[in-house]
């Protein structure tokens, strides 16, 4: 129990042989026995659990079909909307809101889906971090070595997958809290393009970049709950309209036809030499030759910056007024600090994202993937302030999502893929295409895995 | 405006005008992220743009 892969326990399930509430009360047993040493989970929802399994062994029993997730365990960083819990989002504060009256809709989709809600997941506060170093709950330990960080803001959803605790998790990503964990964990992650999947009836951070997607050990998970997740939804009003573009049958396609580059300039520069040399061996193995420079990365990266800081701080303004002591003590200055923003600075960095979108536009005419790391380099250990890039220092939580914010700042699709270990520790490298091609992203995952060039390593200590 | 002009009158000034008060322990965190941004913002504002052709688009559609 633990590494099976969601299609593997949904092919069980439907067929019979496995019973999901047996399968999922297993879940729960591996759940309680490893978390205590990760923290990921905040809450469990067994009774629930239980419930939903129940009903998908009464509809295989029926004959009818249970849904493609059959029976799978699946948990949620805990800024989702969770019917009857109270959406922390990491914080103390939020304690004091009722509980959710619904679920979110990527949570209803996935339940239609047939998949087993379990519980929710620890993060960085109001998803303000990149470390999962949260005060309130105790920070999220990373499962090849505990010492470390399971990266953030998704800490939780990374580590609880990377650790074998459930197949599938959801998180957010508004400046690479998918991607980031993923790269640190080992695991692959999708941020899919800005717009795609509903928002709705999750905890807000900043409302121009904000994107949520799937956690999973294989590309063939990912697309199998990206598919279940997307299509329509009236309640987010950046949602995009129009039918669900399907990627699960799509994965074999391989690299036929795709024009690959690698980034150069910037994610050359702000990356250790080991996470490029692993870039460049993935690079290598698809065969590509060809560089590519984002124009402005490093702008782009600092106008997110600016962005993030203002729409982040005004969601709070009401509360840092009147109860600035009781936000995560890790953030709570630079809460403070991004209230007294000039709007001028803020507008500017807007207009920038205007230019910038156009120019990444053009680089699509000639390329359709680009490959970059996904991080700068492994991860930090708890409670470490600072980390050196390159022979610079640094502060570390704020620069963990170097590689990540220029490409989030335009909403591209990106699949945060397992490229290899250095000193036993994870990292990742971001496969880029251009808007809505979430298909392209997951072909190249899907093609590196099939090469072994990118696969989930489990951690040695559950082996 | 530069980071170098960011101070502690500034920060209690532009807090008061937000409704926020800064304890002398925020004090010290609140400068040095504000100067940090300033720094990253000055970048951002130091890019020609012409206010009206780069005009940001009112609903963002990748």
């Amino acid at each position: 129990m633990g590494f099976e892969s969601a299609l593997e326990v949904a092919a069980k399930v439907r067929s019979g042989q496995v019973k999901a509430v047996a399968h999922v009360a297993a879940a729960f047993e591996t759940i309680k026995a490893r978390n205590p040493g990760l923290n990921a989970f905040v809450s469990l929802t067994e009774s629930r659990a239980l419930a939903e399994a129940k009903a998908v062994d009464e509809q295989v029993a029926a004959g009818r079909d249970p849904g493609p997730l059959a029976g799978v365990p699946f948990a949620v960083k805990n800024l989702f909307d969770v019917k009857g819990l109270t959406t922390l989002a990491g914080s103390k504060i939020n304690r004091d809101l009722p509980p959710a009256t619904a679920d979110s809709p990527l949570i209803s989709r996935l339940n239609a889906a047939g998949a087993v809600l379990v519980g929710t997941l620890n993060m960085d506060e109001y998803a303000y971090g990149f470390t999962t170093e949260n005060t309130h709950y105790g920070p999220t330990r990373n499962p090849h070595n505990p010492a470390h960080i399971a990266g953030g803001s998704s800490g939780g959803s990374a580590a609880a997958v990377a650790g074998g605790l459930v197949p599938i998790t959801l998180g957010s990503d508004t400046n690479g809290s998918i991607r980031v964990p993923s790269s640190l964990c080992g695991i692959f992650g999708l941020k899919p393009t800005y717009g795609r999947l509903s928002r709705a009836r999750s905890f807000p951070f900043v409302a121009s970049f904000d994107h949520l997607g799937p956690f999973c050990r294989s590309t063939a998970d990912l697309a199998a709950s990206y598919d279940a997740m997307q299509g329509p939804d009236p309640q987010d009003p950046v949602c995009r309209p129009g039918p669900a573009e399907l990627v699960s049958g799509k994965l074999g396609l391989g690299l036929e036809g795709l024009r690959v580059a690698r980034a150069g300039g910037y994610f050359e520069e702000s990356a250790e030499k080991a996470v490029l040399d692993l870039v460049q061996h993935a690079s290598a193995a698809l065969g590509v030759t060809r560089t590519v420079e984002i124009p402005e990365a490093g702008r782009a990266r600092a106008a997110a910056f600016v962005i993030t800081a203002t729409e982040g701080s005004q969601l709070h303004l009401g509360n840092l007024r009147k109860r600035a002591a009781d936000f995560e003590p890790l953030i709570r200055d630079r809460l403070l600090a991004n209230t007294m923003i000039p709007a001028a600075w803020y507008v500017q960095a807007q207009r920038f994202r205007r230019w910038y979108y156009t120019e990444v536009m053009k680089l699509f005419r000639d390329v359709d993937v680009i490959l970059a790391p996904a991080t700068p380099r492994t991860a930090t250990k708890i409670g470490q302030d600072m980390m050196t890039i390159n022979g610079v220092e640094m502060l570390s939580r704020p620069n963990m999502g170097l590689m990540t914010q220029p490409i989030s700042f335009i909403g591209l699709p990106v699949v945060a893929v397992p490229v290899g270990m250095i000193d036993g520790l994870p990292v990742g490298m971001q496969v880029i295409c251009a808007p809505w091609r979430e298909d392209l992203c997951l072909r190249v995952s899907a093609v590196l895995e099939k090469m072994g060039v990118a696969r989930f390593t489990p951690p040695k200590e559950t082996l | 405006m530069g980071a170098e002009l960011i101070d502690e009158d500034f920060v209690r000034r532009a807090a008061a005008l937000q409704g926020i008060e800064i304890t002398p322990e925020q004090m010290p965190g609140v400068l040095s992220n504000l100067q940090r941004t300033a720094q990253l913002a000055a970048l951002v504002n130091a890019f020609p743009l012409d206010p009206v052709a780069d005009e940001p688009g009112p609903v963002w559609r990748p």
